[in-house]
């Protein structure tokens, strides 16, 4: 017999879209570009990996007939996506065709044979700890975007490092951190969960790509499971599991270099007001680099940039300072994004020369901290 | 065009290398004085005019230079030197006219033709520039006018030094009748044989042969080429210098590399070279890119874009290596292997400092490593300061 089943438009959907980003690409091997489709007792179960990724969920159907087939994952999101019915069915004929039928309209698609699709990695549950996927959700938005693209870079700065503290009396830290080469951010948090199973004597070095996939698990759940092992990070929901294959390498000793920043003069400005002063003058930066200089005097903040095409901007700002002037150079593009993610009414940014890294921390953003290195204008 | 003749000038300064060390040392002047590679290994790169006499030229081996001229002057090669008289001299030229191509340190094609309503005919320009050429450096400089790059250039070799030669239009074919066809461009050994074979020894034997027979001979596009540089006829434009767009170096090797250890030799040896390269120009690049020819002609590309630009080898090297697991190169015999960096910009990685690995004071000290390396090689030549590494290779290449 082979795999006949009704399934739910809606949660199809919903499945195939979750697993069009991890669907293989162009040049790699030909059935990656498949989801892998199996009966299970309760529904069907929809696989996709790319390798690096593997994403497993079930969509609850009314199975009418046993099997497995793989089917083109684009093709098959698009066919459900335009159709308005309620229920699709889906049924596997001979040499691996697949009849599709939603309401009125007749598919006919080409698979190919469900044992031809790699093996699914297989997981200790043992090693999985529940945590609130409020705060995994807190600790990647703040830290994702100065993960370094892939293709730039030194190849270690293009994922995410987790790392856990667990404190005598105060409790258990996860924190994440990353690096683009010129800036670092770090969030820490203490969660409510115990942390003691997690196996993380390895470096935790999650591609960003996985780390998106995760993002994209925490919406609309209350918890997710979550464990490492030694080549790989498992998260689990109800539902659905991902696996995201660890990358291999060290990550920059980047505690030495928070510990070396000296904190003794630090300028306090209001965030919102300088998130909003930095995106105009980014309307006049050059492309790439996004250069603005401060100019810090006595309780105020001059900014400015200029594009030799185009023109030039500047503003000023009050902020509380009492120290000698200086003068130095951003990436606007990157205070942007690290004050963007805070909550705090005033940042505070530590500041020493025109060469050393800029420490950005909030009171109210507990846990949070960017460092940014200057450009030399 | 044929209707206003362009006014193209020629210049080439006379014996330049070894001018400048007369010029540095005016003791020198009227000895045979020649420029070139240190070691016994190592050629003549300029032999002033007293040397040539003894049949000293440039590309000649030092050793038969010391053979015919036990006696001479021989002195190692001082870029940083020359380029800074190069400098000076084609700022110079720079005044007379927006439209200049420089072809080498010491040579340059000038267009003047928009520059004469205001400054007089090709020939006082060209008068204008050898006088001021020679007043602000001391140094001489050949001209030829012309209506073309072809006819300009062979005019300034033909009364060297501090020649002077004048082309008016019309008159290039009369010009060029009596002169050898080795000097025409696009003529070399092997043409001018046979061309020699044909009757043709002189530009105005080989202006009289028929097209037909030419094309016949050399094929479509060579057979005419010949045929128009012949009546003097050369539509090249002056092309004033223009930015690269990218800096890169290739090497085709002699056997094909199979081992992984030798090939990531031959890209340090590269990495190296594209760096000084774009150091020299005073630019940096992000996007390096990786080229492999394989044995059988396959040819490859893979590239990245960093997030700064750089002219460090050491992040090229770096960097090309990635790019190398990308290929089939160490499974496959290679045949080629080039490095490339474009998207280039002026100076360093536009000022953005970095977190890690180039902290800003081992940055400071790196810019003083490159900027002393650099003044050495400069100095003594590529031989002199290279990663141990390429040592190794040195027994094998030779």
């Amino acid at each position: 017999m082979s795999l006949t089943a009704n399934l739910p438009r809606d949660a199809f959907l919903a499945a195939l879209a979750s697993l069009q980003n991890v669907t293989g690409k162009k040049g790699t091997i030909a059935i990656l570009a498949n989801i892998l489709i199996e009966s299970q007792d309760s529904g069907v179960l929809l696989t996709a990996t790319d390798l690096e990724i593997g994403i497993r969920i079930v969509v609850p159907a009314e199975v009418l007939s046993a099997g497995a087939i793989t089917l083109p994952a684009r093709k098959l999101f698009e066919m459900v996506r335009e159709s308005s019915a309620e229920q699709i069915h889906l049924e596997v004929k001979e040499n691996n065709w697949a009849r599709i039928t939603a309401e009125s309209t007749n598919y006919k698609l080409a698979g190919m044979p469900s044992d031809e699709y790699p093996a699914f990695p297989e997981y200790d549950e043992a090693n999985l700890v529940q945590l609130a996927s409020e705060e995994v959700r807190d600790l990647i938005d703040r830290t994702l975007f100065s993960v370094a693209q892939e293709g730039e870079s030194q190849f270690n700065l293009t994922g995410l490092l987790v790392e856990r503290d667990v404190v005598e009396g105060e409790g258990h830290f996860l924190r994440a951190v990353s690096s683009d080469g010129h800036r670092l951010t770090m969030m820490e948090k203490k969660v409510a969960s115990d942390l003691s199973p997690l196996k993380m004597d390895r470096t935790i070095l999650i591609p960003k790509k996985g780390v998106q996939e995760i993002r994209k698990f925490c919406d609309n759940k209350e918890s997710l499971a979550i464990g490492f092992e030694e080549k790989q990070a498992v998260v689990k929901t109800e539902g659905a599991i991902l696996i995201i294959r660890l990358m291999n390498g060290d990550f920059p000793d980047y505690k030495n270099i928070i510990q070396v920043i000296n904190k003794a003069r630090h300028i306090a400005i209001p965030r919102q007001p300088l998130m909003n002063s930095l995106k105009r003058m980014n309307l006049f930066t050059e492309d790439r680099y996004n250069a603005v200089q401060f100019l810090i005097g006595k309780n105020r903040l001059i900014l400015s940039s200029q594009n030799l095409d185009i023109g030039s901007a500047k503003d000023e700002l009050e902020i509380s300072y009492d120290d000698q002037e200086m003068q130095l150079g951003f990436n606007g593009k990157y205070f942007i994004e690290a004050i963007q993610v805070m909550e705090s009414e005033v940042v505070k940014a530590y500041i020493n020369s025109e060469e050393s890294p800029c420490l950005i921390q909030g009171d109210d953003d507990p846990g949070y901290m960017s460092v940014i290195m200057p450009m030399k204008i | 065009m044929s209707q206003h003749p362009r006014q193209i000038i020629h210049l080439d300064m006379d014996a330049f290398y070894a001018s400048v060390e007369m010029l540095d040392r005016p003791e020198l002047v009227g000895q045979p004085v020649i420029v070139g590679g240190a070691s016994n290994r190592g050629v003549v790169s300029a032999a002033s005019y007293e040397a040539r006499k003894y049949g000293i030229h440039s590309a000649m081996p030092m050793v038969a230079a010391r053979r015919l001229c036990p006696h001479g002057v021989f002195l190692p090669v001082r870029m940083a030197r020359y380029r800074e008289l190069s400098e000076q001299i084609m700022a110079i030229f720079h005044r007379f006219t927006p439209l200049v191509e420089p072809l080498s340190l010491d040579e340059a094609f000038l267009d003047v033709t928009a520059s004469r309503a205001l400054l007089g005919d090709g020939a006082t320009i060209a008068e204008a520039i050898k006088r001021r050429v020679r007043e602000e450096t001391g140094l001489t400089v050949s001209a030829g006018v012309a209506s073309s790059k072809l006819v300009a250039k062979i005019a300034s070799d033909l009364h060297k030094p501090d020649g002077f030669t004048l082309v008016p239009p019309g008159q290039e074919r009369e010009f060029l009748a009596p002169l050898p066809i080795g000097r025409l461009w696009g003529v070399g050994t092997a043409t001018a044989k046979t061309l020699a074979l044909m009757g043709a020894s002189t530009i105005g034997d080989l202006a009289r042969l028929p097209l037909a027979l030419l094309t016949a001979k050399f094929g479509p596009s060579h057979g005419e080429h010949l045929h128009l540089v012949a009546q003097g006829i050369d539509e090249r434009e002056v092309e004033p210098e223009q930015e690269a767009k990218s800096i890169g170096n290739e090497e085709t090797f002699e056997k094909d590399l199979r081992e992984q250890q030798v090939i990531e030799r031959e890209l340090l040896g590269l990495s190296t070279k594209v760096a000084r390269r774009l150091r020299r120009h005073g630019v940096c690049g992000r996007t390096i890119t990786l080229k492999v020819k394989y044995h059988d002609f396959r040819q490859i590309t893979r590239s990245v874009t960093l997030p700064v630009a750089t002219c460090d080898e050491g992040e090229l090297y770096g960097t090309t290596k990635v790019l190398l697991d990308r290929t089939e190169a160490g499974q496959v015999p290679v045949r080629l292997l080039g490095v490339s960096v474009s998207g280039l910009t002026a100076g360093e990685a536009g000022g953005q400092l970095s977190l890690f690995a180039t902290q800003p004071k081992k940055k400071g000290k790196q810019h003083g490593l490159h900027a002393a390396v650099d003044r050495i090689t400069d100095k003594y030549g590529q031989q002199a300061i290279k990663p141990a590494t390429l040592l190794a290779g040195e027994g094998k290449k030779e």
